[in-house]
């Protein structure tokens, strides 16, 4: 083979690189280096460490709601004695709408949105683009910090009881302190949580944006980006132009609910309430407003969101099933295209959500229409996958594992969709429990799922070590099955009318029947749930403990692959040139190996072997 | 596997394993500590241990005989004894044979109504349904014997128990006192039973006020109270658990009178204040022992006459003549009287009916302490601040039906200002009062609040919260 | 271990095609067939879509679980180099586009029928047989008195009733759906019907119930602690079963102490 090669195998060195930016660096104290960091890597662990805290905050609040729902009005575990002990543990029924409430809030705000953008946008896009940091590195800093004020929100939140109209919020419940019990100051923490959240995750996009745009290698064209690039690209600008309407919408609301007194005692906005009605027998509302605003503007971002929440782990698996399986992604550009069309298509659904909410019914006919549609490129992307799997050469580890259950859930999520985006069908299953089944297999079956496959394939590369693969595929089984066991049967629910949001179905005859199913439910979810034990347990022991290893453990082909593993300050020590796009495996021709590093140049014709010399791809 | 991986597996283990065992939470009835923290602490461990005797704790209720409860029973005759241990057969006619094989019967009452214990109740430890065997508690001074009969209850009562944890617990309270979970955030407060007074009655209050009937109990659960958060359970509940929840809130209820009673009897002696006197241990250390045990049963007969006396026939208030015809005339009539003197409606209700007469602008006195209350207007038996009904709302929380708003005008409301007026009016004259005020809402005459933004039109939107 | 985990991929959709299958008759499944026309054309649908999707996951799901398992004894052959197909793109792009605009038009009309009100039955709209009001926790409803129309305002004879709605059965009906409060929804599974109801909005619901009966109406869009607590009924009988209850309604709401013969006839003028 060529010899101008560069050998870049199993490579144990691993110091700091030295710094290639040419200006002179002071030594960083532990507090520059470690908490207030403007290194990209840096501030991506970060939140990966704090979302994968608040997995368990979130998981723990599911299994409140799963215990209730199995075992209604028993001894709640742990919190039962503490909370309700002269109840006999039983909790209360807003306790209940409390725990749905946070569960969803602290899943999506402080678990998803931030592992997906925050921790792994923050880490792998300078890297695979061949950029030392980030374009704003003190925005960086920032977007992570911003979080904190969130989870601080969160927390006086739960102190007032915890905000319990839903983690969509609608008025009037969340708009009228006197409507429900944790409606009061509960609920204004909520709102001012979600809008940190929001500043930090637009902070997060302006930075993707900007980085992807200007700060790519000499030679890496936009064509030439992984898929993880590209996602992680359209997801911001999914968050920049969706974001600041569920900002408004958040301040709309807040200024609905407060009273500032003093001079503007009794005056505050009226945005969603209307007038003349008495609730809980309080003075009767002085309004104008429409309820229906909230919803339209809510789901305006929302909708987005759920994009936001599938996106970026649509590109990791399209990356890290090429490497497993020694191939080029089936169909480069028109994965490119789907996610576009995704996101484009993502900005005109959201009245989706709104089917039955006595918005003009014309609005649900354009609305299904373009539901129905997004269901296309989400299904090209699927064959694609598919495609890139046959004939590939699978290597059965842990990341291949849970990139292939993203696929398999990916496909039930997408088809139970369709009853939802179908209007007829969506009357019967609106707020029930097919629901609740769709949307746990798009973000945990597909997302979370792709989530574990990027922690396993890139921890190597943070850490300079490997987690454990026994460990990683124990988890992997054990939390396939809970989870299958856990929300599959959620279909038949839905099917059997169970609704949403009751923490006694039980009181309805139609629905009493159901009960064992729901304990099957709940055992599953009780499997799934202590499973991810093992991934933490694998997580943070590896990095004292795991076997070390160089720079490309997997032999990938990314730009990431080329830097020291972990990476230094500035990530390359050798500047990137790229010469060809990602996914360059298994070319025909070579010999020594089945892949090409997109830094390696084009391969010369050398005496006594022919080789073939492949450009760079689309 | 490696000492590693054993440590995460253990820990998975040990926190899988953390909310297990222990003891599980038991719910408890609380004590009425407003009322008992006047009392020398060792009288309030003798009410508690009373209550605790006698009701027992809410998954543990003890079924007082001597109470007018229905608590579901079953009568039989001892075939043979041995020590604690009963082997009896069951009357299957007079039985509820199928409950008795719930686990539910055990610590209920066994009464003995001949032989040597007759009159006299022990408390049920156990029942062994193969062998038709009660294992009683110690208790009895002599042994019962072959051929005495008893009556076994409870179990309706537990079954009153699941179906209230289940529905109105985290309202009213584990204790009835109103004060669940979910109470303080509730305009108007949930009603706590422990006075045992209900508002919305068919029941007179003059000369004195007679108790709720199970019929008024029934209403207010199968109808819910409109205007508050008191929903109907009707058809949530079936017939026979409507039956079973009110047996247990007048079992609550009762539960309540009787510690009122016991703590403002000790209360007299007892009080904390004395508890630097001289001798005042020994002093209630006598008290309990010699005269108290009687006392107890003399007020539970009190508060027991007082309930079976609601259900005796003709207590519901029926007028001696029907409705007349709503006439003009008759409302005219009756908003006379309502403006006049001799009902002095309007003191509360407000001329327009709108519930902003003066009397809701004035400083009232507590009628128990004589303190005057913090804030002005009106205020309840509970404490709690209480507005006169907006009569142009059209929303009436005792029932809109002729003769409930005749009750409530004849009887007035228990427990709250809202006087009876069977002694200065007619029935002529509340009828047309009745007439009148079910016209005020549809009255075009009577100013009402500005309309409201919204598309329906609603009487029901216009007036003052109340 | 590679073909084990090929076999735990393709075990997994046979699990859940079987389970799916033996829900009907474990019961986890419609309660019951529809009992209204339009309700009978939504379940038509959701066979017709549950078909097609039942279709496409055995599809992809075979597809997958053959790569996995071609690949599971390809141990060391080298990959199958390929950049993707144009052809296959097109193919897998246009397929499902039309299926899934067939889908999208092929029920407008469904939707059209229940919601459009220049669709609604004839005789519907003009007289409404109830007003609901949901509430927290509860529905009241309001009937205009017999032989009456319901108007927007409370009549003084109007008849007052809650959670259980009665209406007759073989004629189209139509109720106001109002809140009193925060936002609820109107949901009747057996009929398969699903409303919400807005605080300062009063939207008309129709349907036809075919057959006699007692279902369930409960509350399908969160409004506070009681949310689960809604339980109401919809009491579908014979029209002149209908009659007579609203007959009894009356003579109960106007009961004074005196059996009802004496007060039917003191109606107000």
């Amino acid at each position: 083979m060529s010899t101008a090669e560069v050998a870049l195998g199993h490579d144990h060195e691993q110091t700091h690189a030295p710094d290639t930016h040419g200006h002179g660096h002071h030594e960083l104290s532990f507090i520059q280096k470690y908490v207030f960091s403007e290194d990209h890597k840096m501030i991506g662990l970060q939140f990966l460490f704090t979302t994968l805290i608040m997995l368990f905050l979130g998981g723990g609040l599911a299994l409140g709601v799963r215990w209730q729902v199995a075992f209604p009005w028993t001894d709640l575990p742990i919190l039962g004695r503490i909370l309700f002990g002269d109840a006999g543990g039983q909790m209360s029924p807003e306790f209940y709408t409390m725990l749905f409430t946070m569960h969803a809030t602290v899943m999506i705000f402080l678990v998803i949105i931030p592992i997906l953008a925050g921790a792994f946008g923050n880490f792998l896009i300078p890297l695979m683009v061949g950029a030392g940091d980030m374009a704003f590195p003190v925005l960086n800093m920032l977007s992570y910090w911003f979080m904190w004020p969130a989870i601080l929100f969160f927390g006086m939140s739960f102190y007032y009881g915890g905000a319990a109209a839903g983690w969509t919020s609608y008025p009037l419940l969340s708009d009228l302190r006197q409507s429900a019990p944790y409606s009061g100051s509960a609920q204004t923490y909520w709102l001012l949580a979600v809008t940190f959240v929001g500043v930090s995750s637009m902070m997060g996009s302006v930075n993707y944006m900007t980085t992807i745009i200007n700060m790519r290698a000499p030679g890496m064209t936009l064509f030439r980006m992984p898929l993880t690039i590209w996602a992680m690209f359209i997801t911001a600008i999914l968050q920049a132009f969706a974001l600041p309407v569920l900002t408004a919408a958040g301040f709309m609301l807040v200024f609905d609910r407060l009273d500032f007194g003093g001079f503007f005692e009794g005056i505050h906005s009226t945005f969603f309430i209307p007038s003349g009605l008495v609730v809980n027998n309080a003075e009767p509302t002085v309004g104008g407003g429409q309820p229906l605003l909230w919803q339209h503007l809510f789901w305006f971002y929302s909708h987005p969101a759920v994009y936001i929440m599938l996106l970026p782990a649509m590109g990791m698996v399209s990356d890290i099933l090429a490497c497993m399986c020694r191939k080029p992604i089936f169909g480069y550009k028109p994965m490119v295209y789907s996610m576009s069309a995704i996101a484009g298509l993502g900005f005109i659904v959201w009245g989706h959500h709104m089917f039955t909410s006595g918005m003009n019914p014309a609005l649900g006919m354009t609305f299904m229409v373009s539901t129905m549609m997004i269901a296309l490129p989400s299904a090209v992307k699927v064959f694609n996958w598919i495609g890139t799997i046959w004939g590939g050469r699978v290597q059965f580890n842990t990341p291949m594992l849970n990139c292939t259950a993203f696929v398999s859930m990916f496909v039930v999520g997408g088809l139970s969709g369709i009853f939802m985006a179908s209007v007829p069908t969506d009357i019967y299953f609106h707020d029930t429990y097919m629901i609740v089944a769709h949307f746990h297999y798009v973000i945990f079956g597909a997302t979370l799922f792709g989530v574990f496959a990027g922690i396993h394939f890139w921890f190597p590369k943070m850490f300079g070590r490997m987690m454990n693969e026994t460990a990683g595929k124990w988890h992997f089984f054990l939390t396939f099955i809970g989870f299958n066991g856990t929300f599959f049967p959620m279909h038949m629910l839905g099917i059997a009318g169970f609704p949403r949001r009751y923490a006694d179905p039980y009181l309805h005859p139609y629905l009493e029947h159901l009960m064992p199913l729901n304990q099957f439910i709940t055992y599953s979810a009780i499997l799934m749930g202590f499973s991810q034990f093992l991934l933490v347990g694998n997580f943070f022991v590896s990095i004292f403990t795991g076997k070390k290893i160089g720079r490309n453990p997997w032999n990938a082909n990314g730009l990431e692959w080329t830097a020291p593993s972990p990476p230094g300050h500035g990530n390359f020590d050798i500047l990137p040139v790229v010469y060809r796009g990602p996914y360059e495996y298994s070319t025909p021709g070579q010999v020594d190996r089945d892949f090409l590093l997109q830094t390696d140049p084009p391969l010369r014709k050398t005496a006594g072997s022919v080789t073939t010399t492949p450009t760079s791809h689309h | 596997m490696s000492v590693r991986w054993q440590t995460i597996v253990a820990l998975m283990l040990a926190s899988l394993l953390a909310g297990c065992g222990g003891d599980t939470s038991k719910a408890r009835f609380a004590e009425n500590s407003a009322l008992a923290k006047q009392l020398l602490p060792k009288a309030r461990k003798a009410v508690q241990k009373t209550l605790d005797d006698h009701f027992g704790s809410p998954l543990d209720s003890v079924a007082w005989l001597k109470l007018p409860v229905n608590y579901g029973k079953a009568e039989g005759t001892v075939k043979t004894v041995d020590g604690q241990k009963l082997s009896v057969e069951f009357n299957a006619e007079a039985s509820d044979l199928e409950s008795l094989a719930s686990p539910e019967l055990t610590r209920a009452g066994l009464l003995f109504t001949s032989g040597s214990n007759a009159g006299k109740q022990v408390l049920l430890a156990k029942f062994d349904s193969k062998n038709s065997t009660f294992e009683t508690l110690p208790g009895l001074e002599s042994a019962p014997s072959s051929g005495d009969q008893f009556v076994a209850a409870g179990h309706f009562l537990r079954h009153g128990r699941k179906l209230y944890a289940r529905h109105c617990q985290h309202c009213h309270g584990v204790s009835g006192d109103g004060e669940g979970t979910t109470a303080k955030y509730l305009n108007p407060r949930p009603r706590d039973y422990r006075l045992g007074v209900f508002k919305f009655t068919s029941t007179a209050s003059f000369p004195a006020p007679i108790k709720a009937t199970r019929d008024d109990l029934k209403r207010v659960i199968a109808l819910g109270i409109p205007g508050t958060y008191m929903p109907s359970f009707v058809p949530m509940l079936k017939e026979n658990e409507l039956t079973a929840v009110i047996e247990y809130v007048r079992w609550l209820a009762m539960r309540g009178e009787i510690e009122k009673g016991l703590v403002t009897e000790l209360k007299g002696e007892y009080s904390k204040d004395r508890s630097k006197d001289d001798g005042i241990d020994k002093s209630l250390e006598t008290y309990l022992s010699e005269t108290y045990p009687n006392f107890v049963n003399e007020i539970a007969g009190e508060v027991g006459e007082k309930w079976s006396g609601a259900e005796e026939e003709g207590t519901p208030i029926i007028p001696k003549k029907p409705r007349p015809q709503d006439t003009a005339e008759s409302r005219h009539r009756g908003k006379e009287l309502f403006l006049g003197n001799k009902a002095k409606c309007v003191n509360c209700h407000g001329p327009t009916g709108r519930g902003n007469g003066p009397m809701t602008e004035d400083f009232q006195k507590n009628p128990d302490t004589n303190e005057t209350y913090a804030e002005r207007g009106l205020y309840d038996t509970w404490g709690q601040p209480i507005k006169p009904r907006d009569l142009t709302r059209g929303i009436y929380r005792g029932g809109r039906r002729p003769i409930d708003i005749y009750r409530r005008i004849y009887a007035g409301i228990k427990g709250t200002p809202m006087p009876g007026n069977s002694q200065a009016l007619s029935e002529d004259e509340i009828w047309d009062l009745v007439n009148y005020a079910l016209s005020v809402p549809y009255d075009s005459q009577a100013p009402k609040s500005p309309k409201p933004h919204s598309v329906a039109e609603h009487s029901m939107d216009h007036g003052h919260a109340n | 271990m590679r073909k084990f985990w090929c076999l735990f991929f393709m075990f997994w959709p046979i699990a859940a095609i079987v389970y799916s299958a033996m829900s009907p008759a474990y019961g986890w499944w419609f309660p019951g067939p529809s009992l209204t026309e339009l309700g009978q054309r939504i379940d038509n649908l959701f066979y017709l879509i549950l078909i097609i999707i039942t279709v496409v996951f055995i599809g992809t799901q075979v597809a997958l679980g053959y790569a996995l398992w071609k690949a599971a004894h390809n141990k060391d052959e080298k990959s199958h180099f390929s950049h993707g197909s144009h052809n296959l793109e097109v193919i897998w792009s246009v397929a499902p586009a039309v299926i899934l605009l067939f889908l999208a038009l092929y029920q407008m009309d469904v939707w059209r029928d229940f919601r459009v009100k220049a669709y609604f039955p004839e005789g519907t709209i003009e007289s409404p047989i109830a007003e609901v009001t949901a509430r927290q926790f509860e529905w009241r409803i309001r009937y205009p008195a017999p032989g009456k129309k319901l108007q927007l305002k409370p009549q003084p004879d109007d008849l007052y009733a809650v959670n259980d709605l009665h209406a007759p059965i073989g004629r189209a009906v139509m109720i106001q759906l109002r809140s009193e409060d925060v936002q609820h929804a109107f949901f009747l599974p057996h009929l398969r019907i699903k409303q919400d109801a807005i605080p300062g909005q009063v939207i008309p619901i129709w349907f036809k119930a075919e057959k006699k009966g007692l279902f369930e109406l409960l509350c399908a869009e969160l409004c506070g602690w009681g949310h689960y607590k809604m339980r109401a009924q919809l009491t579908a009988e014979r029209e002149v079963d209908f009659q007579d209850y609203l007959k009894k309604l009356q003579a109960d709401q106007n009961y004074d102490g005196f059996p009802a013969s004496d007060s039917v006839a003191k109606k107000e003028e």
